[in-house]
């Protein structure tokens, strides 16, 4: 049971990533052409939130299958480690972004280190107690994703990208603008997923399955660039 | 982008607005249609051309007692390149 949710998280973090990617390299070839810092800020944000993605999709799923051989702590700190250097990523990405909309005042960081130490120390009696590959996919969502709050504020980060994208949709309305205002909708939801998965587990593939068509949204509008 | 007040022409734009007019003219254009299609000065518009032919994207030739400016192929291709930026950004709802 855990495999699969293993497996499936991992796996759509990876292509959700390699779309990030695309993405920073089409933004390097108009930097190249144009000298923008607005493509250079695009850049730098793609490639964090992809490497983010990437890193945390293929590590993560590394370590989880790993379980039975790691140490209940060593497991649990890599695994916390790989979620906090996630929403770091995210945080710092999707601010990246919104400042390219304003123009004005620094990303917002999402730092909130102290805040994981406790929840990490309340799960390793929960983890030294019961078996790595018996565990509960609760304490599975606990590990891989850092903390509500910080899922918080990349969620209220994505709600002003989503409002900024259809305002501009329902200005533009064209079918790229649409696919980039669908795709950071879906951003925004799978987000109050994850938030809401602390919770309510099965929210957790919901939120995977969103934020994986939110990034095929993506994917769409830079073939439709490309091909143009 | 609509809806915003473009302050000034990047470079890049005004060598696009050159090629886009020399392009809808059937790739040659003489320099006052230039000069209104991309609505510059007859001095700036002079010493883009320079610089444009120097580059490669665009080449004078002589008709008659005319002189025409041609896009070349390398031109062609920056205005492909350029459009498709523009529509990167357009999704976007980002502009330069």
């Amino acid at each position: 049971m855990i495999g699969w949710f293993i497996m499936l998280s991992s796996t759509l973090e990876v292509v959700e990533g390699l779309v990030a990617m695309l993405t920073c390299y089409l933004a390097l070839r108009f930097y190249s052409l144009a000298r923008e810092r607005l493509f250079l800020a695009l850049f730098t944000s793609f490639l964090i939130l992809g490497l983010g993605l990437l890193i945390h999709g293929l590590a993560a799923g590394v370590v989880l299958l790993m379980a039975p051989r790691l140490r209940p702590s060593t497991f649990v700190l890599t695994l916390r480690s790989l979620a906090l250097t996630l929403s770091i990523c995210e945080a710092f990405a999707y601010g990246l972004l919104a400042y390219s909309y304003t123009r004005y005042g620094a990303p917002r960081h999402g730092g909130q280190t102290g805040q994981g130490v406790l929840p990490s120390l309340m799960l390793m009696p929960a983890l030294a107690a019961s078996p790595t590959n018996s565990m509960g996919q609760e304490v599975v969502v606990g590990l891989v994703r850092f903390h509500p709050l910080l899922e918080g504020l990349i969620l209220a980060i994505l709600a002003y990208l989503a409002f900024k994208t259809i305002s501009n949709f329902l200005s533009e309305k064209d079918v790229n603008p649409f696919l980039v205002s669908f795709s950071f909708l879906f951003l925004a939801a799978a987000r109050v997923c994850f938030v809401l998965a602390f919770s309510l587990t099965i929210l957790y593939i919901t939120a995977h399955v969103l934020q994986l068509l939110a990034f095929l949204s993506l994917l769409i509008v830079l073939l439709r660039v490309v091909r143009a | 982008m609509r809806g915003r007040t473009a302050r000034y022409r990047s470079k890049l734009r005004i060598i696009a607005d050159i090629l886009t007019v020399i392009n809808e003219e059937g790739g040659a254009a003489g320099p006052t249609r230039i000069l209104y299609g991309a609505n510059l000065s007859h001095e700036r518009m002079m010493r883009y051309l320079a610089e444009m032919e120097e580059k490669g994207l665009v080449r004078r030739v002589e008709v008659g007692n005319r002189t025409l400016y041609e896009i070349t192929d390398r031109g062609r291709k920056l205005l492909r390149e350029v459009r498709k930026m523009e529509e990167f950004l357009r999704a976007f709802g980002l502009g330069i």
